[in-house]
């Protein structure tokens, strides 16, 4: 058996290659870290990156992953050549149709830049056909994807294609989730009347039909946007109606999501106790529901903020270490980020100056996931506010302006001006 | 046969409220069963459908007792534990279960679950594991006062003869400005005997300096101590004052050194022999500072393997310290016990002023890994779970109750073990005291690795 070595020489061995990635996440969700170094002085520091790899445990999880990414492949491949008779064929349905079902293999292991490619093929395609029923399904694709890729203008403009063709076909259900899309859209982009319009117009649209569930993330999406606003009552009232839905229809990913909102806004209003209450809750539905790691690195994050709240570090710090197993073992790298950015954050507060690791982390799991400017700049404007906590201008100044010129990359200039009249007021 | 309605069935107060028990999960003919048995003016009897509308239900209304039916849905034991750990009126929790396994069982004692129930359910078991609810507090002792010395925010505690040599080598090295390594394992509190060391000495005006070289980036660590210039790497984007020349007259302190690659160990090298350290990007600067290091490695074990310099040893052993393992003065542990419940339940605003007896068992018991700060994380989760003015076994963490329960509790049954059982419950508290470590464990059993692993799946362990 040879000695284990640190994740983060193990990193540095590796080239910015994009056949390696499955390797380099196999590498970060096989290091582990032991008893005696969660117990040493660096124990409360330790990032993934100083967790350890054991070359004859990566050995043999390698036999596992390698029939893992031959199938992967396999599956693109042979969706490509289906989509390619489908066309020679003259089946354009059949050949977008394939087409998606390579984006949906890309999603299923997370790389969603290449589901997004194959899905701008698949667009391409529908575009030809008579049937607009294929290409509304593929704009709903692109739209979510470009959300979860932190690209909400670029969504927007894929729901508001979807809607115009939707209505034209009187096509109830994607109406509404067109409309619901370009209200997440729009509350990504911190434009809240614009959000709270389009869910309501959703909303109608669903009222009398059945689209129960529809109603319930309708409900939890007007939750968030009146909670950004301020209007954390209403938040919760609505939280209350869609939970009683939700409760009926026997949805318990649903209910989890819900719970854990209402914890959040709880939170938020200083109750701590009643936010434990739904978080817990929420987990325990959590459990009913096909395994997310994603909501359940969410749900730990925000037990951690509840914990803080209730004065109870030693319980906070232990939720955001189980996020951040969770989001190892998922291979969720961007969680991960959300994770060390938090456990930076509680640095800052104890005014604890080695917490710039945890962001020195983040920055370098932003930079190897790579695609998605908007969490980069979320980043560098963590770093900053740490930086200018612990009394360093000058740091905090340059961290402020690369976070700016991220925020403005990815489309969202709204931030990066906010940002920079922030950055000015506090410097003048 | 005994009725549940018995003399010593706990009750929320002497003559008082009855005990609230929440039936999550059981069937109809199961909550029939129980109503028809139990007293219930002595326990108010509700029911829950599961574990997300029992959570509900214990929070607008804490319960004391939860009898829940472990099916084959997601509700597991582990599923439970968590769900009840912090919960209002700290529920106890008895499981009921179609398929009761040995490992099943011990899963629950290391949990601190009250009992494990065979359904169908029996009326003796089920009277015997509710009148447990009333003796599981036992007797209490009181918290001894603690004279802490004091260094600054931090504490030293202890009149064991392993901290007498502590304090008596720090008497005699502080008024110098001798260059020290301590060692001694995670958690024994080597930056506190560093911060003694500085306190006490020539230089305790001048600043301390303490840098953790594990806990950061090997590509940062050389900038964080020797400083650098704007410009000088991607990501330098202002100049930065190294740690060294932060510390200038005063005492830098390099927690576990062990950990430094060997490239930086030769500037370190350089540093200690030239006095003077060279900015990334920018001038030599001299600097005049107190070296102290600490390791939790073997470093002449590194020097041998060719991981740590030797030359830099011997720069740094100047005078060497060890500091004892908690578990090597154990005579310490009530005090330090006493002294962190006390500062606890200062910051939290508890009123504990003593520890049960089966508590303070647990804590003798356990391996503590981590030594001090690990008895300062368990006990300070445990002051925020407390709710009265003693601190009791359920209010510790699982990690650290577990060994006790496992060696020290009865059968769940009176029938004598079978050579299975035994070996399962060897097995389990063999696991406990060395904090789950399957290697260590199979070194103490005797038996290789893979055939420990191999017990463990079929014991359910």
């Amino acid at each position: 058996m040879t000695s284990p070595l640190r994740l983060e020489r193990a990193l540095r061995l590796m080239p910015a290659v994009e056949a390696l990635e499955p390797l380099r996440m196999l590498l970060m969700a096989a290091s582990e870290t032991d008893d005696a170094r969660k117990w040493s002085s660096a124990g409360m520091y330790l990032t993934v990156g100083k967790r350890s790899v054991n070359v004859d445990t990566l050995r043999g999880q390698l036999d596992q992953l390698m029939p893992r990414i031959t199938d992967h492949v396999t599956r693109l491949y042979e969706a490509y050549i289906t989509a390619l008779a489908a066309q020679h064929a003259g089946d354009g349905a059949a050949a977008a149709h394939a087409l998606a079902r390579a984006a949906d293999e890309e999603a299923g292991v997370r790389r969603l830049p290449q589901a997004r490619a194959w899905l701008e093929v698949a667009f391409r395609v529908a575009t030809e056909l008579n049937d607009r029923g294929p290409e509304i399904e593929i704009l709903n694709r692109l739209g979510e994807t470009d959300l979860a890729l932190g690209r909400p203008m670029d969504a927007s403009r894929f729901f508001q294609r979807m809607l115009v063709l939707a209505e034209a076909g009187f096509d109830h259900d994607n109406v509404i989730r067109a409309c619901h899309g370009l209200g997440r859209a729009a509350l990504a982009r911190r434009q809240y009347e614009g959000a709270r319009a389009w869910c309501l117009r959703a909303l109608r649209h669903a009222a009398g039909g059945s689209h129960a569930l529809h109603t319930v993330q309708l409900e939890r999406t007007m939750a968030l946007t009146s909670w950004r606003q301020g209007f954390k009552d209403e938040a919760l009232e609505r939280l209350a109606v869609a939970i009683t839905t939700a409760e009926s229809l026997d949805a318990p990913a649903e209910m989890a999501l819900l719970l854990k909102t209402r914890g959040e806004v709880q939170a938020s209003t200083g109750a701590a106790e009643e936010a434990l209450a739904s978080l817990r809750e929420s987990g325990a539905w959590l459990r009913r529901a096909p395994d997310d790691p994603a909501l359940r690195t969410d749900l730990h994050l925000a037990l951690a903020d509840a914990f803080e709240l209730a004065r109870n570090p030693v319980e906070a710090e232990r939720e955001l270490r189980s996020a951040e197993q969770v989001a190892i073992e998922g291979r969720l790298t961007d969680r991960l980020v959300d994770v060390y950015l938090a456990l930076g954050r509680l640095s800052g507060t104890r005014r604890d100056e080695t917490g710039f690791v945890f962001f020195e982390q983040a920055i370098e799991l932003a930079h190897i996931m790579g695609w998605n400017l908007a969490l980069e700049g979320h980043v560098f404007e963590e770093y900053g506010r740490f930086r200018h906590q612990l009394g360093s201008r000058d740091e905090a100044q340059a961290h402020f302006e690369r976070a700016a010129r991220s925020f403005e990359a990815s489309g969202d200039s709204a931030a990066a001006e906010r940002l920079r009249t922030e950055t000015a007021s506090a410097t003048a | 046969m005994t009725s549940v309605a018995h003399e010593t069935v706990p009750r929320g107060e002497p003559g008082g409220a009855p005990v609230r028990v929440l039936i999550v999960g059981a069937d109809n003919a199961v909550v029939t069963r129980i109503r028809a048995w139990v007293d219930e003016s002595l326990f108010h009897l509700e029911t829950a459908a599961d574990l997300p509308r029992a959570m509900r239900a214990m929070i607008a209304a804490p319960a004391q007792v939860v009898l829940a039916h472990l099916g084959d849905g997601p509700d597991d034991l582990t599923a439970w534990v968590d769900a009840l750990r912090g919960m209002p009126g700290s529920p106890r929790l008895v499981a009921l279960t179609s398929r009761p396994t040995i490992g099943l069982v011990l899963q629950g004692e290391r949990a601190g679950v009250l009992d494990v129930l065979a359904l169908p359910l029996q009326r003796e078991a089920l009277d015997a594991a509710l009148r447990r609810v009333s003796e599981s507090g036992g007797d209490v002792v009181p918290l001894p006062a603690v004279q802490p010395h004091m260094v600054g925010d931090y504490a030293l505690v202890g009149e064991s003869p392993a901290m007498l040599e502590v304090y008596k080598v720090i008497a005699r090295v502080a008024s110098s400005t001798a260059t020290v390594l301590v060692e001694g394992d995670s958690g024994t509190g080597k930056e506190v005997i560093a911060r003694a060391l500085h306190r006490h000495g020539p230089r305790a005006a001048q600043p301390f300096v303490a840098v953790n070289c594990a806990a950061i980036p090997e590509n940062l660590l050389e900038s964080e101590l020797f400083g650098h210039e704007k410009g000088a790497f991607t990501g330098a984007v202002a100049r930065k004052i190294g740690r060294f020349e932060q510390a200038t007259r005063g005492t830098l302190f390099l927690d576990e050194i062990g950990d430094m690659s060997l490239p930086l160990q030769a500037k370190i090298l350089r540093a200690v022999q030239e006095r003077e350290v060279e900015r990334i990007g920018g001038d030599v600067v001299p600097v005049d500072v107190r070296l102290i290091a600490a390791t939790n490695h073997d470093l002449a074990a590194s020097i041998k393997a060719g991981r740590f310099r030797e030359d830099l040893y011997y720069r740094l052993a100047v005078v060497t310290m060890r500091l004892p393992r908690l578990v090597d003065r154990g005579e310490d542990l009530l005090s330090l016990s006493a002294f962190f419940i006390n500062e606890f339940s200062r910051t939290h605003g508890r009123t504990i002023s003593a520890i049960s007896r089966s508590a303070l068992d647990a804590l003798h018991s356990h391996a503590w890994v981590g030594n001090v700060r690990e008895l300062r994380n368990a006990l300070e989760r445990a002051v925020l779970i407390a709710d009265g003015s003693a601190l009791r076994l359920s209010d510790l963490p699982d990690s650290v109750r577990g060994a006790r329960r496992v060696a020290a509790l009865p059968a769940p049954s009176d029938a004598p073990l079978t050579l299975a059982e035994l070996e399962a419950r060897h097995i389990a508290m063999v696991l406990a005291s060395t904090g789950g470590r399957v290697a260590t464990a199979a070194r103490i059993l005797g038996v290789h690795r893979n055939t420990l692993t191999r017990k463990m799946r079929e014991y359910g362990l």
